[in-house]
């Protein structure tokens, strides 16, 4: 290997690197504009600028449709229901194991996960190194075992880079750790916009706007509040309304779930999503209302628990 | 006829940046690009620096050599490229990048793909961000482990535990692209 790396120049020069070749035309100009300092070039290319206008509007859409959705059900938010006693006995075995707690059931759901848990300046601050470890720990185990079954080999290799990427977060110095990161978040972020093409997409990545809810307690009353709402606008049957309840908290269950640290809520959460599930699938009007009445029972418990647990 | 002391006055600010663009920028272009991997970003790179050399260097005081200040301000400014909100929320990175390249390949150029220098150099822009540096700066740019200690504030240990874990990675993946041919 060294004696392949002795020549790299040359090797650098001849492929990658050979654009980097300047002319005398192109070195007058770059003196020209440094004197006047005044750039030569675009600094905003025009892909990121669209990505922005993209994500602006649909911001702006998402919360013209959330604000039209709540509001008008204040009186019921501090409302308690009923214990469910299905929830109640899941309630009791809620300590899970580190574990199962890593288990992702898909390749899409593993990287938005990663990608929240690289983001989650939170957990970074307060745990630092730990956190560095748990994460870099779930990356490997998880990226071991996607590779193992996906066929495509840009993805298969892709996640052997996040796998290699993942040890060096577990074994990084205090001073290491956010230059370990960064390079763990560039090759996710990379492995997410590949597997999109072979149309591996998480669902939540089309209903989540990180600026919709602060937390994750005004989601919950948010979602209280379309439970009880008595409108249905804009959907054009109350069906429909309330498959998208179903759609929604799931997609909403799930993402707090991977945010969360505290194992008891985060079975909650889980078990949240699977009830809004139900609601999602199921046709039968009568049964659909068991469900969304089952779910407004479990988001009174999570809430309460919450507020306990803060105490 | 005077045959008196003829005196050189030192050249000017302008006529200094001139010089260090002739002898350097294409090497800043090209050091650039291994770290943000997009050459339109590099080329402003480029510029950036040498509107911070021309700013900065009636105060350069000759510490170090004015290659080694300019790759220092290089460094600087690629590390605030890549941890910029910018880049990392919306720049489509390397993935675009290596599509677009891709696409930009002539016949000639992919001929060339196939060989091992492209291979190699592929993978070493490949590496993780501190251990591609170290390489760089060590078998690139052929800087000593002094010069890359003052360019990079790292101590030479750190550096020679970066360069050999990167030739370590580097093997691997030259093993491993082997095994799939």
């Amino acid at each position: 290997m060294s004696d392949e790396l002795k020549s790299l120049r040359e090797s650098m020069n001849r492929t990658v690197l050979k654009h980097g070749k300047m002319s005398v035309s192109d070195k007058e100009k770059l003196y020209t504009a440094v004197i006047q300092d005044k750039k030569v070039k675009n600094r905003f290319p025009l892909v990121p600028v669209l990505s922005f206008v993209a994500v602006a509007c649909f911001i702006v859409f998402l919360g013209g449709y959330v604000f039209k959705q709540s509001g008008n059900f204040d009186n019921q938010r501090n409302q308690i229901a009923q214990d469910n006693d299905k929830v109640q006995e899941k309630d009791e075995t809620t300590s899970i194991s580190k574990q199962e707690n890593q288990q992702v059931p898909n390749l899409a759901s593993f990287l938005y996960e990663l990608n929240l848990k690289l983001r989650n300046p939170d957990m970074w601050y307060q745990n630092g190194k730990e956190y560095a470890q748990e994460v870099g720990e779930y990356a490997e185990s998880n990226s071991k075992q996607f590779a193992a079954i996906q066929k495509e080999k840009t993805i298969v290799d892709k996640l052997e880079e996040i796998g290699e990427l993942s040890k060096n977060l577990q074994q990084a110095a205090q001073n290491e750790i956010e230059e370990d990161t960064l390079n763990l978040e560039q090759a996710v972020n990379q492995l997410i916009m590949i597997a999109e093409d072979y149309g591996i997409v998480d669902e939540r990545n089309d209903i989540i706007e990180k600026l919709e809810y602060s937390d994750m307690k005004s989601w919950l009353v948010s979602t209280k509040d379309s439970i009880h709402a008595e409108t249905y606008e804009p959907y054009s049957d109350r069906g429909e309304y309330e498959k998208h309840i179903g759609y929604a908290t799931k997609a909403y269950a799930k993402h707090y779930a991977a945010l969360e640290g505290e194992s008891a809520i985060k079975e909650q959460l889980k078990e949240i999503a699977e009830v809004a599930e139900q609601i999602e699938n199921e046709k039968e009007k009568e049964k659909r209302i068991e469900w969304l009445n089952q779910l407004d029972g479990m988001v009174d418990i999570l809430l309460r628990d919450k507020k306990n647990g803060k105490e | 006829m005077s045959l008196g002391k003829v005196e050189v006055s030192p050249p000017s600010k302008e006529e200094l940046l001139k010089e260090l663009i002739e002898l350097y920028a294409e090497s800043i272009k090209r050091l650039a690009y291994t770290y943000v991997k997009n050459w339109s970003a590099a080329e402003d790179i480029t510029q950036e620096v040498f509107i911070k050399c021309y700013e900065k260097i009636e105060g350069f005081r000759g510490d170090s050599s004015y290659k080694t200040w300019l790759y220092k301000i290089t460094r600087n400014k690629c590390k605030d490229y890549l941890k910029s909100k910018w880049y990392r929320s919306f720049f489509p990175t390397d993935f675009m990048q290596e599509r677009i390249g891709n696409n930009e390949l002539s016949t000639e150029d992919q001929v060339i793909n196939k060989l091992e220098d492209m291979e190699l150099s592929q993978k070493v822009l490949a590496l993780p961000t501190k251990y591609r540096e170290i390489i760089i700066l060590f078998y690139y740019e052929q800087l000593k482990m002094k010069e890359i200690e003052a360019l990079t504030h790292l101590n030479v240990d750190t550096i020679k535990t970066r360069l050999r874990r990167g030739k370590k990675m580097l093997q691997k993946k030259m093993e491993r692209s082997e095994g799939n041919e």
